[in-house]
């Protein structure tokens, strides 16, 4: 059998480096110099860190508790829109026709069962699906995470004219934001103005851009053809979040301890919004020192790792992990503060309930042990080893200390 | 901190125009994109089968540098492998979008059900089938033989350029390349060229 590697080299066509490369100065155009955070700098070496690249994905099978049979079909089934460049369709993994799925269900069983429906736009990313159909002479969002279903039904507006190549009609407080675009758009980048802008799914005529960042009251649109500066949405012009419709029978997580007041103020301040942020859990902690503690938090599935560090918040997450055992599986990251030594730090989760500590034994080097609570564990170095060439093992234990896991680490 | 531009971009060393563009030097990151665009499509090509999905996360890939830039110190001359890192990641996220952690843990990168049709196309392939089978096991590999099959059997550099960007003799590269085949002909039962 030949090697499975042996693909086809090819040389980039012109058309393809031209498209990438005007999307590229597209997106980063005048976007501010990023403030440098209290982790940062990274030190990268080639396969060092899993580094989580943007918005990490990991999620989650959604609930259903709202569903119930449902007879009502689509109108007709479009075709998907053929789509390149600025489009993220295919990013957001679009969908233009989705038939009678669980998601339409419990989309109208938090609003209203239509006779008749035409789907436009489904996308999906990081535990959150929004949808754009058709029923009548309305247009209908519904956005839905594992917790909370959000419905708005809107009069099916006209397309834009003039200089705007889109109507935001809906937005949320998950950063999601959705509307119509100009005759002949099949691309367009939202510019929230403090971050780098990202593309917004487009196609039958509507956008998406899901779980994106928060909403400024300086929107700009653009597209391939407008370029820098693009449209200035006129501040009237903005909706108001779109107030969740219906939320599930789950509590949502503690937020008067220590531990969950660290990790409410960290997900409330992060931006992208964390879906369904008031139902993470706290997991372990890490107190490093009197002014940088990391906090972690669970939900779905998911972890992430919020640090506090000279009173900077940074919430990393859902995490994804680059070490995996038989139940446990981790990842490294390297931190830095502004002004002392680079600290290595790993974040776990197992999901053997026996589970009690999860130590990092490194040759030479006095190992590191912390409680595995929740599920979760934190393993804090206060310096980082060498990248190139470090290897450790992590043994998780039970109560009477016998080895349940034990997962080797090699750089 | 102020802005400091190259004079020469297209002839200065990957670090110097990592710097460069830590200071948002436009001139420096064309440079960067020019210089790797075409290994990064290509890689990715190899780790997604579909040259679409290549495009989107060349793309991507370079969005992400830039938005890193004040962020990563880059400690070796080439910012190649740290691209084909970003770029693995993206592929590999990609994968993971559906999945619960929980769920991922036995099977790294296994690929979505949901796909659309030409993702179900290219899915039927079987030279597609055979790789996503290997590229989950190169996902299990120890981390220092997954490096190196990254750069020379999916990025295809030569052991002798990886060793130079590693840090480490060309013998060292063989030999973790060596070790690599013989566990990915264990996880996968395929055979890979010398």
């Amino acid at each position: 059998m030949s090697d499975p590697f042996d693909l086809p080299e090819r040389d980039l066509p012109e058309h393809i480096r031209q498209a990438a490369f005007r999307r590229i100065m597209t997106e980063i155009a005048d976007v501010r110099p990023r403030r440098r955070t209290g982790l940062a700098p990274l030190l990268i070496a080639a396969s060092v860190i899993a580094l989580v690249a943007g918005a990490t994905i990991v999620t989650s099978t959604l609930n259903n508790k709202d569903s119930k049979p449902l007879n009502a079909s689509p109108t007709s089934h479009p075709t998907a829109t053929t789509t390149s460049g600025l489009n993220s369709y295919n990013r957001y993994d679009g969908t233009a026709y989705w038939g009678d799925s669980e998601e339409m269900q419990r989309c109208w069983a938090a609003g209203r069962k239509p006779d008749h429906w035409l789907p436009l736009l489904k996308v999906d990313r990081n535990g959150l699906i929004a949808l754009l159909y058709q029923s009548d002479n309305d247009l209908v969002f519904c956005e839905l995470t594992a917790e909370q279903v959000t419905v708005k039904t809107l009069p099916y507006p006209n397309p834009p004219t003039g200089d705007a190549p889109a109507t935001i009609m809906f937005t949320t407080a998950q950063g999601t934001y959705a509307g119509v675009t100009a005759p002949g758009v099949n691309n367009l980048t939202i510019d929230t103005g403090n971050v780098v802008p990202e593309p917004a799914a487009v196609n039958n005529g509507v956008f998406i851009l899901p779980n994106s960042y928060r909403q400024t009251d300086q929107l700009r649109l653009r597209t391939e053809a407008t370029g820098y500066p693009g449209y200035a949405v006129p501040k009237a012009d903005l909706p108001q979040p779109t107030p969740v419709t219906r939320t599930g029978s789950d509590p949502k997580a503690d937020r008067t301890s220590p531990a969950g007041q660290r990790l409410g103020a960290c997900l409330n301040a992060a931006n992208p919004p964390m879906v369904d942020a008031d139902w993470w859990t706290t997991g372990a902690t890490q107190e490093v020192d009197s002014t940088h503690s990391i906090q972690l938090g669970a939900h779905n599935g998911g972890l992430l790792a919020c640090q506090q560090n000279n009173g900077q918040l940074t919430a990393d997450g859902p995490l994804s992990f680059e070490f995996v055992g038989g139940g446990t599986g981790f990842t490294a990251k390297i931190s830095k503060a502004e002004h002392g030594p680079p600290g290595l730090y790993f974040v776990g989760h197992t999901i053997d309930a026996q589970a009690k500590t999860a130590t990092l034994t490194v040759p030479g080097e006095a190992d590191v042990t912390g409680t595995i609570v929740d599920d979760t564990f934190v393993l804090y170095r206060p310096h980082a080893l060498d990248p190139t060439s470090f290897q450790g093992t992590v043994t998780v234990k039970n109560a009477a200390d016998a080895v349940i896991d034990q997962i080797p680490v090699h750089y | 901190m102020g802005v400091e531009t190259l004079a020469d971009p297209e002839s200065a060393p990957d670090a110097q125009l990592w710097e460069a563009i830590a200071g948002d030097d436009h001139a420096a990151f064309t440079a960067l994109f020019e210089r790797h665009a075409q290994a990064v499509w290509n890689y990715v090509y190899r780790l997604t089968g579909s040259w679409s999905a290549a495009e989107d996360v060349l793309s991507t890939t370079f969005m992400t540098a830039w938005r890193r830039r004040a962020d990563v110190v880059l400690i070796r001359d080439s910012a190649l492998p740290w691209l084909f890192t970003v770029a693995a990641n993206l592929v590999r996220n990609d994968h993971r979008r559906r999945s619960r952690f929980l769920r991922l843990v036995p099977k790294l990168a296994v690929l979505d059900e949901a796909r659309d049709h030409a993702e179900e196309l290219a899915e039927r392939d079987h030279t597609r089938q055979r790789l996503t089978k290997v590229l989950a096991a190169v996902d299990r590999l120890p981390a220092s033989e997954r490096e190196a099959v990254q750069l020379c059997m999916v990025g295809r550099m030569s052991t002798a350029d990886a060793a130079q960007l590693l840090g480490i003799t060309e013998v060292s590269v063989r030999s973790r390349l060596s070790r690599a085949r013989t566990r990915l002909r264990g996880m996968t039962e395929e055979t890979f060229d010398e």
